[in-house]
């Protein structure tokens, strides 16, 4: 008998306590994260420039070399003055991987006064793209980029200033 | 003797009482405990994480992360940093597959930066605000992604914050 009415007082109490249960609201705490990186930002700080030089009879090509010593083929005459490879300022995260695009094809200079063009071929570039490039502990990068300059004979090239653009990307890698 | 017999009895209840909540099965008044609804309960066992993002100096952004198991985040305006890792959270909910539940969580989480920046997550889920049914076998998976305004020139950093997901029956 004892044990019956147990049975029923138990069942009682098992009805009493699972509406709590019922009503009960569990619940869990989760977190939400996102990083931002700097954008990478590229700046010309100098203009890639073969310099002076005479084509002669033949021509032949200029090359200005990243660390901006300065050659020459064919009959082309270094002459003086200025001339520089170009110069890139690039900052963005530090110590992330840059990809680095030069022109792939070949580019023209034209003389403004008659429109003789040349041809800007070969680009090389310090540090070299054929390793990793990657940004330093403070997110900076200059980089130097020369090239070829294929020169007519002088009726080709005439005397004169020739200038052209040519682009080069930077992107996260 | 009376007042002894009682307190015997008061003794085993409690036992009892323990037993019945905590297996569910075994004894005799246990069966009757089959009747009894399953509690709820839910475990989080993947963060949110909306992954890297390039900051973009002229405009403003949106990063999407869709409430499923396998999405990853996409840009608009900004720009992922390449080889970002993102994922959506994921919160495994057990019950009793007979009843239906509703999930209480927040609209928006406010994200902190550095230097007391932020950004705000309009959360997103692949389950409903009521009425949910767990799936057979008791058991649902809830998955939270949503969309992350990305402010113009957005300081670089982490930015993170906590966010509470409930659950209940109805």
């Amino acid at each position: 008998m004892a044990f019956k009415k147990f049975i029923q007082t138990l069942i009682i109490s098992l009805a009493i306590t699972f509406p709590a249960i019922l009503s009960a609201q569990v619940e869990v705490t989760a977190r939400a994260t996102a990083e931002v990186i700097v954008a990478i930002n590229a700046v010309e700080g100098a203009i890639l420039n073969f310099g002076r030089f005479s084509p002669e009879d033949g021509g032949g090509e200029i090359r200005v070399l990243p660390d901006g010593t300065r050659t020459s083929s064919g009959s082309v005459v270094l002459g003086g003055g200025l001339y520089n490879p170009a110069t890139f300022y690039i900052t963005g995260q530090p110590e992330y991987t840059v990809a680095i695009t030069l022109p792939s094809a070949p580019i023209l200079l034209t003389n403004t006064l008659n429109g003789r063009t040349m041809e800007v071929h070969n680009w090389t570039s310090a540090p070299s793209l054929d390793a990793e490039v990657t940004l330093s502990t403070t997110g900076n990068l200059n980089l130097n980029l020369g090239a070829t300059l294929q020169v007519g004979d002088i009726s080709e090239n005439p005397v004169g200033i020739y200038s052209g653009t040519y682009v080069v990307t930077f992107s996260y890698n | 003797m009376k007042t002894i017999k009682f307190f015997a009895i008061a003794a085993l209840f409690l036992g009892f009482s323990v037993n019945a909540m905590a297996q569910q099965e075994g004894s005799a008044t246990a069966t009757a405990g089959a009747t009894i609804v399953s509690p709820l309960s839910i475990s989080n066992s993947r963060d949110l994480n909306f992954g890297t993002i390039v900051a973009n100096s002229e405009n403003a952004g949106t990063v999407t992360l869709a409430a499923t198991s396998d999405a990853t985040s996409s840009a608009t305006g900004v720009t992922m940093a390449p080889g970002s890792v993102s994922n959506t959270a994921i919160f495994t909910i057990t019950g009793d597959e007979k009843r239906t539940f509703n999930i209480t969580m927040p609209a928006t989480v406010t994200l902190a930066g550095p230097g007391s920046k932020t950004m705000l997550i309009t959360l997103a889920k692949n389950l409903d605000d009521a009425n949910n049914s767990l799936a057979t076998g008791g058991t649902s998976t809830l998955y939270v992604g949503g969309s992350l305004a990305v402010a113009a020139n957005q300081a670089a950093g982490a930015y993170s914050a906590e966010f509470n997901v409930a659950i209940a029956y109805e």
